[in-house]
């Protein structure tokens, strides 16, 4: 057979040999290149692989923690969160929605269309609604939040749920399910309602007590200015007057422990407005003047001549901070001087109206600094025994400042003296919107301008028409809402004066009624709103209920003025030349020309003994007198004329009792006739 | 202008044959420009057959560089090649220099080679280009910090010597037919450059959400993370165990500085003490916020693509050298020479010349958010010069 391997060739020289060897060699030595090179490979690929396979299992340990913690997290969650796919089913959903479904396991609905569960949750509407919401969701690419109270065990435990619908989308910004998040807010909401509730009884009691404290202190205050003196001896006079002062001073300290009230319950409202800054430091300036001066001590002021004439401020409360610290420094001066300043400062690039006042009185410890503006607390008070005060007036002002974003300093040294400053931004008026009402002359009416005081209160009642009879008013009252309506369908009144605070059918109503009345009178008649109730919100509660304007309990004489002013048909009044005098007397002084009353038919009649009757009930003398003595010289029937004149005797001698009963026996009469008629 | 001559053999044994096919890839007779130097990656194979020496018998101009374990140019890659490039240019001019015995003495070295090679250029450098050695004396972050020093803060870009024996031994920096495992080698570049720069991060989606402290370390060796020993704390992230840091050195660590500069990342080398220290191919500074990445295959490949395509948009027919860190080519696994493959891929057909090479440590600007340069030593990144 032949040999087919090839064989080897022959080598036969040595050059031969030593070239194959060294040939040899090289390859040898390419070969443990070769090996050394998959060696090092090798070598790095073990490295690679332990790491590859160590993070593999840290990351499949570390993916696996996680998965527990999220489980943990959404098991153990109170909020109730459900994943939807694209398609609307049911993804996933924690523990705490399976157990208000009642549903043992997710299985049971897993891959469910949340119609399907909705419906059952919460009812097809609430599906409906939730259907909605999330196709807002997904138009808006946004969470969507929403509020549902749902019957969660069919059994009327209605809670209520913030409900969050998140459109979820993925790395390519495709629509890829909704996230819907229930959160179960019952409880934070009736807490909210809770504390609305409780801030609402603050206000009614704030409102209340003011109402309460008022109420008597306008009938003391009221009367005691109506009051006639010219027939008291000095010494009555005197103990007049000392009431007087103290029913104010009263009403001062009342005034303040109300404006307490109000900052504690967040309710003291500021009223800005343009007012004269001059005449208003010009007003403090002379009452303290004449205090220090009577405490013999020296006093002095000044003001700052660049400040502006109108500056934009809630008056009432810059008077009430300058006076207070004015008053403060004056009681706690026992001898040497207290000066006032006022200028212009600026700070911090803004500008400030700086109100000052020095005084030489007992000083303040500097340990006792950070107790000044504590409430109730009157500092050192071995020294200052005998100085009354309630203790709320640095206090308030303080609160005041800051409400206003001014700044209340304080510089004393004890036994030496104090200088307190405020600072109050300043905001330059106008000065033609300074309201001037108060400075007007006093109205007088004509003898045909009709009032209606309504009120539950006998006493404010008399107040109320006394001081309308200083303006020559004749008013009639009513008692109640319900007497206000049945009086003003009876007769056109040009001004109503309505309490709001009343038994039954309060003013509020009664206004919204006579609102109501068909007729065009009736939209336009001027209802006042007669309050005691001073908190915030109460003036626009009265424009909103249809009232025009306001004025408060104790009823100051010069806003009465102004508000008759207003208010009042312009040809029924005239105004007069004469200081506010708010006395009885004054109704003497204008239009009593006694003149008999022209031909009065029934039904006038009616109206005049019905207002006649007003006046001896409640006791307004100046009114009474005069219209019964008008009503006995006008009236000339045989049949009533007698009536006439007995009531004319009864009133002249203030026997009001036997005048209103004879004005009801003639009333009967009349109102007889009219009915035949 | 610089213009990149490449070529490239895988003939170790016979010299004469390695150097006649390198010379007439290069035909410099036709290309040479008036001033020139080359830049040859190979295995100690190369330079202890004498190859890269006779080369350099017949070159005119300074042959300098480094070993590695991957070097790639001219559509040719893999670890047992030589590659060379030869920057060649009329207006931008060249000088290039080795130093003694580095020791643990940098500052020196480089004062010293600095001082001859900036003379040699007769200006400024714009542009050095050092080739480090391995030293376990200094970092290559003291290298860096020297050269910055010394030429008043010029653009750096270079490596450090790697190859391909397990043991890290046997890294040789080249210069002019000499290698040294302990010599600095340094190209300086002078006159009309202006070179670009760009530099592959490991991707974010690639780093663990962990973060901790470095608070305690010295130049290259991390003490403690987070109050505890550095390998314990690499242990409670599960990614080595007690005894066996093995893995940890395909790991990137990121280091952030928090002063608006972007992240340094380091490759941990070897336990450095008995308390739990770990040795580190750059410096770990105390305050920095600490990560550690991983990278496979994909991130390396696409990495380097990504990088390269960004560089070419700018390049514009100019040259690239390319550093990658070895340690990218161990995350590669049995295909080990994947992302020279797909950088060779890239580059086919295109103008530009370049050179491809596995760096023991990449030197390169980085830039703050306000544009001012920093020259860093980085591990684990891909670093591009657009020459």
């Amino acid at each position: 057979m032949a040999n087919t391997q090839q064989s080897p060739p022959q080598l036969t020289t040595l050059e031969e040999l030593e070239a194959e060897n060294a040939n040899l060699r090289v390859e040898i030595k390419r070969l443990n290149r070769q090996i050394k090179s998959m060696n090092f490979t090798m070598e790095q690929n073990k490295n690679a692989y332990v790491a590859r396979s160590r993070v593999s299992a840290t990351v499949l340990a570390e993916k696996s923690r996680q998965e527990k913690y999220l489980n943990l997290l959404l098991e153990n969650s109170p909020d109730t969160i459900i994943l939807l796919d694209r398609n609307g089913c049911f993804a996933y959903c924690t523990a705490a929605f399976l157990n208000l479904l009642n549903v043992s396991n997710f299985g049971l609905i897993d891959g469910a269309k949340f119609t399907e569960v909705f419906n059952d949750f919460g009812g097809t509407d609430f599906s409906k609604r939730v259907g909605c919401t999330l196709k807002r969701a997904l138009e808006s690419r946004k969470t969507i939040r929403d509020e549902e109270t749902i019957d969660v065990d069919g059994k009327g435990s209605r809670r209520i749920y913030a409900i969050h619908i998140t459109p979820m989308f993925d790395e390519a910004n495709t629509f890829d399910g909704t996230m819907v998040l229930f959160h179960d807010t019952t409880d934070a909401v009736l807490a909210k309602r809770q504390a609305e509730d409780a801030n609402s009884a603050k206000s009614r009691f704030l409102a209340s007590m003011s109402h309460e404290i008022r109420t008597p202190m306008n009938a003391i205050i009221g009367m005691s200015d109506l009051m006639r003196v010219d027939n008291l001896d000095n010494l009555q006079q005197r103990y007049f007057a000392d009431i007087k002062k103290m029913a104010k001073a009263l009403l001062q300290i009342i005034n303040d422990i109300l404006d307490f009230s109000k900052i504690e319950a967040g309710k003291l409202e500021l009223i800005p407005a343009d007012f004269h800054l001059a005449e208003l430091y010009d007003n403090i300036c002379s009452m303290s003047k004449f205090t220090a001066n009577a405490k013999e001590l020296e006093f002095s002021s000044s003001i700052d001549a660049s400040l502006p004439a109108a500056v934009y401020g809630d008056a009432v409360r810059f008077r009430q901070i300058f006076t207070n610290i004015t008053n403060n420094a004056i009681k706690y001066t026992r001898k040497g001087s207290v000066s006032l300043a006022l200028r212009r400062h600026a700070q911090g690039g803004r500008e400030y109206i700086e109100f000052s006042v020095k005084d030489t009185g007992i000083g303040i410890k500097q340990e006792d600094m950070p107790k000044l503006f504590e409430v109730f607390s009157q500092l050192d008070l071995k020294k200052n025994k005998g100085i009354v005060g309630t203790g709320l007036g640095l206090s308030i002002t303080k609160n005041l400042v800051s409400m206003m974003g001014g700044e209340l300093k304080v510089e004393s040294e004890y036994g030496k003296g104090s200088v307190f400053t405020v600072l109050l931004p300043l905001i330059e008026g106008d000065p033609d919107n300074i309201d001037r009402s108060n400075e007007l002359a006093r109205v007088m009416a004509k003898d045909d301008a009709t009032v209606l005081v309504v009120d539950d209160n006998h006493i404010n009642i008399t107040v109320a028409l006394g001081l309308l009879a200083t303006h020559n008013i004749s008013g009639n009252a009513a008692d109640s809402g319900e007497q206000a309506i049945e009086k003003v369908k009876g007769k056109q009144y040009d001004i109503v004066f309505m309490d709001h605070m009343m038994p039954g059918m309060d003013g509020i109503e009664a206004t919204k009624r006579i609102r109501g009345i068909k007729g065009e009178f009736y939209k336009r008649l001027p209802i006042i709103a007669l309050t005691a109730n001073a908190v915030t919100g109460a003036r626009d509660t009265f424009i909103e209920s249809g009232m025009n304007d306001f004025i408060s309990k104790p009823i100051e004489p010069a806003q009465l003025n102004s508000v008759l002013a207003k208010w009042l048909p312009p040809e029924k009044i005239m105004f007069v030349n004469d200081t506010v005098k708010p006395t009885a007397d004054a109704a003497q002084d204008v239009c009593d020309d006694g003149a008999a009353l022209a031909f009065l038919d029934n039904a006038m009649l009616i109206d005049k003994l019905e207002t006649l009757n007003d006046a001896c009930f409640y006791g307004i003398d100046g009114n009474a007198a005069k219209m019964a003595a008008q009503l006995e010289d006008s009236v000339d029937d045989e049949r009533i004329g007698g009536y006439f004149q007995e009531i004319s005797r009864f009133v002249r001698e203030l026997e009001y009792e036997k005048a209103t009963e004879k004005i009801a026996e003639v009333l009967a009469i009349l109102k007889k006739e009219q009915q035949k008629m | 202008m610089i213009k990149m001559l490449t070529a490239c053999t895988r003939e170790i044994d016979y010299v004469d044959a390695a150097v006649d096919e390198l010379l007439a890839q290069l035909d410099l007779g036709r290309n040479q420009l008036k001033n020139s130097v080359g830049i040859v990656h190979c295995t100690e194979d190369f330079l202890d057959s004498g190859v890269v020496k006779a080369l350099k018998g017949k070159l005119t101009f300074d042959l300098v560089g480094c070993t590695s374990n991957g070097t790639a140019a001219r559509g040719e890659f893999g670890q047992l090649l030589l590659t060379l490039s030869v920057l060649t240019s009329d207006d931008v001019c060249f000088a290039a220099g080795i130093s003694g015995e580095v020791g643990g003495d940098a500052a020196g070295a480089v004062k010293e080679l600095y001082g001859r090679i900036e003379a040699e250029l007769a200006e400024k450098p714009k542009l050095l280009m050092p080739f480090t050695p391995f030293s376990p004396l200094v970092g290559g972050d003291e290298f860096v910090a020297e050269m910055d020093k010394a030429s008043g803060g010029a653009a750096i870009f270079g490596t450090r010597a790697y190859g391909t024996t397990i043991d890290f031994t046997n890294f040789y920096t080249i210069y002019n037919g000499q290698y040294s495992t302990d010599k600095l080698v340094i190209v300086a570049f002078g006159g009309n450059i202006v070179p670009e720069f760009l530099v592959a991060y490991v991707s974010e989606n690639r780093v663990f959400k962990q973060k901790a402290i470095i608070t305690a370390a010295d130049k290259n060796v991390l003490h403690k993370v987070n109050n505890m020993s550095a390998i314990d704390y690499f242990i409670s992230l599960g990614i080595i165990e007690k005894g066996d840091m093995r893995g940890l050195i395909t790991m990137p660590v990121l280091l952030g500085l928090n002063d608006g500069t972007p992240v340094l990342m380091r490759t941990a080398f070897s336990p450095a003490d008995r308390e739990g220290s770990i040795l580190f191919c750059g410096e770990t500074p105390v305050g920095a916020t600490l990560g550690v990445a991983i990278m496979d295959a994909d991130d390396v490949v696409s990495s380097a693509e990504n990088i390269l395509r960004e560089a070419l948009e700018k390049a514009q027919g100019r040259s690239l050298l390319i550093y990658s860190c070895a340690a990218r080519s161990f995350a590669l696994g049995a295909e080990s020479d994947a992302e020279l493959k797909k950088i060779v891929e890239c580059m086919d057909g295109r103008p530009e010349s370049y050179q491809v090479t596995y760096s023991g440590g990449e030197i390169c600007p980085v830039f703050n958010k306000e544009g001012k340069m920093f020259n860093r030593f980085n591990n684990n990144i891909l670093i591009i010069c657009i020459l």
